[in-house]
């Protein structure tokens, strides 16, 4: 049985290819940036080489993560699109587990960048504690309290040393079921989230990233009428070069957003939204907070009014407006598509 | 002639085509395909961006639709830019792990020669013509005197047209893409608002939309400080007169200039009946034919990425599979990246 691994999640190309429990050829080396132009190459090497026929190929495994999000989806593609065309399974593992060494007891880390990292601990192929993203300080704790456990990884970044790459052994162990990916098509990488250990409702306020707009557009489709979808909100966040977005986190769950237009001496809210589980806890106050903090950072050109429109019938968010001091300034006839009448609500910022 | 695959993931569409002979067997795009139904829902980010997860199921249907399998093929041609760089990526390590595994071709298209292209579906280009290039990205006169031969003769020096459709929509409170909201409310409208027609900057065939752009937002915003209401349909009128009117002024001084035989139309703007309708009408009478593209032809598909592939595998423009993708590449740079054999 031949099988060909792959693992680009992190700086490195890695292919190699087996038959059965034996190193046909394998290459390994730093290619950072170059991934996608070298490994569809070097996987036409090793068939070279070793001059096994490319279709006898029998089944491929792939790392899917957590790590670079372009190395991972360069080596995914590529594995999933032989697995798909050769009608072979597909295997995936953990871009963590695979840097287990057998058959020690690892702490298996990548650089998450940010002062944190991608953190997995591993057992003579057995998960002692699932990948997550901890701060390196608690990285350090952890390593300090298991001193018997090996390190894996490129720890550089930590001022440690790791085991060195080298997963051709590893990969060997997951051509099993629990490894295989039962449909190809969906193989998808793994992003791992962030992970709060406070019980407390911690709010974070931080920049929209694409990855938050399913879940925006989830709650779009709850709140507003029409709804943006995911192209719109992503045309918000990426082309339109006045919008600002922000999204509100909770335990690494999408509860709120933000979307609003600075246009010289004027601001306008678009969009401001909370999950309805979450209302009435501040997520909102922190939202508004952070448009004028926004509105407050422009120099030269002053920002003097945040404007926005409100349905009549919302109530609620009218009184979240007033309470903010806001003030309705005018009715806009029929402003909605269903026919509804906007209140145009103004807020001064020039005079607090 | 020659069965080709091809494969395009620029921007937010994975799409595949195949052909034969000229002749379009398959043209799927992802967000046509009802994904959901067929794995049940293990696909939620169904009209994402998310190439990599889509690619294979955009195979497997083009494929199924053409009745071909990868073994039957004689290239496969991808777009190598330019385009999002990540977006690219997943595009071209699908059509290279193709080429590897069936030694095929591997043929570089770029997206705008695509466009250009695309147009052969509805007639044969004759040269020496003129290419009106006009869409979010891209505001561009390309000059053609064979085929696969392109010289830009003018530029937008600042926004493309299609980003200023979209920015002006969103001053209006209309909906993204802004191009077909305009191109309606326009058709309602008078042309009462004072726009300025914007300095072309440096070259005679040169386009500026920043200037008109900036226009809109500051009068919009005078109008509703004052209180007063701004009328959507006349805007949309006064504006689309002038970003259009400047694409046609530009278009047919060239045409004359280059004693062109023919005006095509190309890119996501080429959907504007304005722009369709001025160019039919300025056209009449100089013996210059125009053609514009087909509807489907003005959205990112792969049959356009597929007609270059065509004229490419007939000149045998191979490419290692060492191909990287270039997020910036320039159309008349699309014949000069190989040597030819």
């Amino acid at each position: 049985m031949y099988v060909l691994a792959v693992d680009t999640s992190d700086k490195y190309l890695f292919v190699c290819l087996y038959r059965d429990a034996e190193v046909l050829a394998s290459t390994c080396y730093e290619a950072w940036q170059r991934q996608s132009e070298y490994l569809v190459e070097e996987i036409a090497k090793l068939f070279q080489e070793t001059k096994v026929e490319k279709r006898e190929l029998n089944a491929v495994i792939s790392t899917c993560g957590p790590g670079s999000y372009t190395g991972v989806r360069i080596g995914l593609t590529v594995a999933k699109t032989i697995a798909f065309a050769l009608k072979v399974p597909l295997y995936l593992a953990s871009s963590l587990e695979a840097l287990q060494k057998f058959p020690s007891t690892c702490i298996c880390l990548a650089n998450a960048r940010s002062k944190r990292s991608y953190f997995g601990v591993y057992s003579n192929g057995v998960c002692l504690e699932p990948d997550c993203i901890k701060t390196n300080e608690e990285v350090r704790a952890y390593i300090a309290e298991h001193p018997d456990y090996l390190l894996s990884g490129d720890l550089g970044y930590l001022g440690l040393e790791g085991a060195s790459y080298d997963p051709k052994d590893a990969f060997l162990h997951f051509l099993d079921d629990a490894h295989r990916c039962k449909e190809v098509h969906a193989a998808r990488p793994i992003y791992l989230k962030d992970d709060y250990s406070t019980t407390n409702m911690k709010t974070i306020v931080r920049r929209t990233i694409p990855s938050d707009l399913s879940f925006i557009a989830e709650i779009e489709r709850t709140c507003f009428n029409p709804p943006y979808d995911e192209k719109q909100l992503m045309y918000e966040l990426n082309e339109n070069p006045y919008s600002h977005m922000y999204t509100a986190v909770v335990e690494s769950e999408v509860v709120g957003y933000v979307d609003f237009m600075i246009t010289f001496n004027s601001a306008s809210i678009l969009r401001i939204a909370v999950k309805e589980s979450f209302r009435k806890k501040g997520v909102g106050n922190l939202l508004l907070g952070q448009v004028l903090k926004d509105c407050e950072a422009q120099k030269g050109d002053p920002v003097e009014y945040l404007t926005l429109e409100v349905r009549e019938s919302n109530a609620p968010a009218r009184a979240f407006y007033k309470k903010h001091r806001f003030e309705a300034v005018t009715t806009k006839k029929g402003y909605y598509d269903d026919g509804e009448d906007a209140i145009y609500m103004v807020r001064c910022l020039i005079h607090g | 002639m020659a069965k080709i695959l091809a494969i395009e993931s620029s921007c937010d569409e994975t799409a595949v085509a195949v052909v034969d002979n000229g002749k379009l067997l398959a043209n799927v795009v992802a967000t046509q395909i009802a994904v959901h139904e067929k794995f049940g829902g293990v696909m939620p980010e169904i009209a994402s961006r998310l190439h990599s997860e889509n690619i294979t199921v955009c195979l497997e249907q083009a494929l199924d639709e053409s009745k071909l399998s990868f073994e039957d093929l004689d290239a496969i041609a991808v777009t190598r830019g330019p385009g999002l760089i990540g977006c690219l990526h997943v595009g071209l390590q699908a059509a290279k792990t193709i080429a590897m595994l069936y030694d095929k071709p591997l043929i570089p298209v770029h997206h705008l020669a695509g466009h250009i292209y695309a147009n052969e579906y509805i007639g044969e280009l004759k040269f020496p013509l003129l290419c009106v290039v006009v869409s979010g990205g891209n505001t561009e006169l390309v000059y053609m005197k064979g085929h696969m031969d392109f010289d830009i003769i003018g530029a937008t020096t600042d926004d493309a047209v299609g980003e200023c459709f979209d920015k002006v929509a969103r001053v209006l409170g209309l909906p993204y893409p802004g191009g077909l909201p305009i191109d309606l409310h326009a058709k309602k409208g008078k042309h009462t608002y004072d726009l300025p027609h914007p300095n072309p900057g440096a070259g005679k065939y040169d386009f500026s939309y920043s200037g008109l752009k900036t226009a809109v937002i500051n009068l919009a915003h005078n109008l509703r400080m004052k209180g007063e209401a701004v009328n959507i349909d006349d805007m949309a009128r006064s504006f689309e007169d002038v970003a259009i009117g400047m694409i046609v002024d530009r278009a047919m001084a060239a045409a004359q200039d280059y004693h062109v035989k023919q005006i095509v139309l190309a890119g996501g703007v080429s959907a504007n009946s304005y722009l369709r309708e001025q160019m039919k009408l300025r056209v009449e009478g100089t013996g210059i034919e125009l053609i514009v593209p087909p509807l489907w032809c003005t959205t990112d598909n792969a049959a356009m990425i597929a007609k270059v592939g065509e004229h490419l595998y007939e000149r045998k423009y191979f490419a290692p599979l060492s191909l990287g993708v270039d997020p910036n590449w320039k159309i008349d740079e699309q014949l000069t990246l190989l040597k030819q054999s």
